[in-house]
């Protein structure tokens, strides 16, 4: 934009400590009226635009008090991002009021749990059938090495770690495993604002299928998280029944994408204790994941179908895109 | 050394596919990469029944494979992470850093691991700054592994760090480094970690600490006060001294994570040689900018963004210290930006400037 010259250095006037009013009579003092007015017209213009805000914008927010200490950098993130302190008050409330239900407390599920508390999620249900193993120390959120030492559930540990560190979450510990005998309508509550998926027991594709089924049913956002042991450096993808495609179109794209690719029997038959990973390669999945997550809930861009892959190598980001397939029997007629 | 009483495997992560003809393809399913032999019937047939069971000898009894040839093959195999010994398979299951021992062996060959996680484990970490980067990647670096860790911070816990920092509500007021200490030690009861309990603002007190740490130390620099670029100043003149690698872990801008430089002094660009670099390719823009002055500025930040860049500076910390070729830190001579509301990755080449003087 351009304005007088004047009115440039005033910008710094802005510190929060002084009224509107006072900052133009000052300006109207210095360089006239007609400066002061256009100052006035200024400061209205940056204003809608997102550009000055209020300095007490977050006292008046209606934020509880906890969330306010704890999350003033993120709603100032949230203000950068989304424009308006009305916008980013309400993703916040949205955060705070969510429930969410995340299947799998592996290294992926569990520092995605760690990162949504972080984000100020409270209301969580959390479903794992395994116990905490020695090797689970050297890559999750959540466990210690008494935690394997003792062979605690894992939703167990998890659970008691959350409500002692963090005193205003309500988590429930489901140990349970996800097959198709999984009574979904009773595990998944009614109120539920997103499922993730994060469990790769028997493999991601398998649990994303049964879980996305029941989602497309009850119209329900499904995250489904990346970096499993097929492939650490995948990213996941947010499923949103009717506009982007189904886990199942994902497994027919994927299906007919390698049809003449088949290989032989492994001559390895147990191959669950060869499994690789490295924290920070779990963390950055998760990382991209809860970003998804704060997207959907800020409504800041839109989901589309597609699938990101890091190669390690060099740290290239691969991407390809994943359509909703017409005769998908799941998701078609929505 | 193979031989043909050795027992091998097909690495449980590495797909055989027939590609038609005698053309056989070996997916690596972690790293992506792959390979094709034209493989004989027999030779196709004896690495199939590689389970670690059998010995190589036992293996070509059975398919007719000439021993010879299929022991070259095996040691061709083993070499791209293809095939792994079945002691190290072995060794690898029972140990509680297995699946950091499995992800190496998809660069390494599994004769080579065993050395390559010793000096791993055999590296001291020079955290500096434990806020909210810094808190991620020592976390990242304990469960990775790393035996000895130095924090460097002199700041106490406080309510408004909790949203990004692996810190929470029982630790406000305790300081930083105290308070991180305890946790890693409660993962790794073996991991030795030294708080301390100061700002590191002067290359000279640095420089000494660098001095008792022993050579294989590298320096991370999480620590963005008064600013990324003063630290990474700071460290560069101790580390260029002690010939120390260092890793900037970056920082955040708005909805970019950066992933900064990783340097191993005398051999790769330095955090001045990308100082140059950047200053040249902002030149243009900036001409007549001027900042204006906001010392109340509280930028937004929140715990993806800080575990992100966190887990990109970790993966460099443990590149370096496996000093070995076949995987090398990958941000040596740039940095990176990687765009969360799009979720791309961006890179600045960043090549050693000759009138920086830092290599001769």
């Amino acid at each position: 934009m351009k304005v007088r010259a004047c009115l440039v250095p005033a910008l710094t006037w802005l510190d929060g400590e002084n009224a509107c009013d006072i900052l133009v009579s000052r300006m109207a003092n210095a360089h006239g009226t007609a400066a002061g007015e256009q100052y006035r017209v200024l400061l209205d213009y940056l204003e809608k635009k997102g550009i000055v805000v209020e300095p007490d914008w977050l006292e008046r927010s209606g934020l509880d008090h906890q969330t306010i200490a704890t999350q003033q950098r993120q709603l100032s993130f949230m203000l950068d991002v989304l424009g308006t302190p009305e916008r980013a008050i309400a993703a916040q409330q949205r955060i705070t009021e969510a429930h969410v239900i995340c299947f799998g407390l592996g290294a992926v599920g569990g520092w995605l749990v760690r990162q949504l508390l972080g984000l100020g999620f409270r209301r969580f249900v959390l479903v794992d059938h395994d116990i905490v193993s020695q090797a689970d120390v050297a890559r999750h959120a959540f466990f210690d090495a008494t935690d394997a030492a003792v062979g605690a559930f894992k939703t167990v540990a998890a659970a008691t770690w959350i409500r002692e560190q963090f005193p205003q979450a309500e988590v429930v510990a489901e140990t349970a495993a996800l097959t198709t005998q999984t009574k979904l309508d009773e595990i998944i509550p009614r109120d539920t604002s997103i499922v993730i998926n994060a469990a790769d027991q028997p493999y991601i594709g398998y649990t994303s299928v049964l879980l996305s089924r029941f989602c497309v049913q009850r119209r329900l956002p499904l995250l489904v998280a990346g970096g499993f042991d097929a492939h650490l450096g995948s990213l996941g993808e947010m499923i949103i029944p009717g506009i982007t495609p189904c886990a199942d179109c994902y497994a027919d794209h994927f299906s007919e994408a390698l049809k003449d690719w088949v290989p032989v029997e492994h001559p390895v038959a147990d191959r669950r204790e060869a499994a690789g990973g490295l924290c920070s390669m779990s963390v950055f999945s998760a990382g991209a994941a809860a970003m998804q997550v704060l997207r959907l809930f800020t409504g800041e861009g839109m989901p589309e179908g597609g699938r990101g892959e890091l190669l390690y190598d060099s740290y290239k980001l691969d991407s390809f895109t994943v359509t909703r397939r017409p005769e998908c029997p799941v998701c078609s007629r929505i | 050394m193979i031989n043909p009483s050795s027992r091998l495997r097909l690495r449980p992560s590495v797909a055989m596919v027939p590609m038609g003809g005698e053309q056989w393809q070996f997916f690596l399913g972690n790293t992506r990469r792959s390979r094709q032999y034209r493989l004989r019937q027999e030779f196709a047939l004896a690495l199939q029944q590689l389970d670690g069971q059998l010995t190589l000898m036992e293996v070509s009894n059975r398919t007719g494979a000439d021993l010879e040839h299929f022991q070259a093959l095996v040691h061709a195999l083993h070499a791209s992470c293809i095939l792994e010994d079945d002691s190290f398979a072995q060794w690898a299951a029972q140990s509680p850093w297995r699946r950091v021992l499995n992800f190496l062996g998809d660069y390494i060959p599994s004769n080579d691991v065993q050395d390559a996680f010793a000096r791993l484990s055999d590296t001291e970490v020079i955290v500096l700054g434990v806020g909210a980067v810094g808190s991620w990647a020592a976390t990242e670096l304990c469960q990775s592994g790393v035996g000895r860790l130095v924090l460097v911070d002199k700041d106490t816990v406080e309510t408004s760090n909790l949203n990004r920092s692996l810190y929470t509500q029982s630790n406000v007021g305790q300081y930083k480094v105290d308070a991180l200490a305890q946790r890693l030690q409660r993962i790794n009861p073996q991991l030795v970690v030294r708080p301390l309990r100061q700002m590191m603002s002067d290359s000279d007190d640095l420089a000494k600490l660098l001095q008792d740490a022993g050579p294989a130390s590298i320096v991370i620099n999480c620590a963005d006060s008064p600013s990324v670029d003063a630290t990474s100043a700071m460290v560069d003149a101790a580390c260029q001294r002690a010939h120390t690698a260092y890793v900037i872990a970056g920082g955040y801008n708005l909805h970019l994570s950066l992933i900064g430089m990783t340097v191993l002094p005398g051999k790769s660009a330095c955090y001045h040689c990308g100082r140059l670099t950047l200053e040249n390719l902002q030149g243009d823009e900036l001409v007549g900018l001027r900042k204006l002055a906001r010392p109340w500025r509280n930028i937004g930040n929140l715990a993806p963004l800080a575990a992100i860049t966190a887990s990109f500076a970790a993966n460099e910390v443990i590149r370096v210290a496996l000093s070995d070729s076949r995987i090398p830190p990958a941000m040596v001579n740039r940095r990176g930006e990687f765009n969360f509301l799009t979720s791309e990755m961006h890179f600045t080449s960043l090549p050693p400037r000759p009138e920086c003087g830092c290599i001769s």
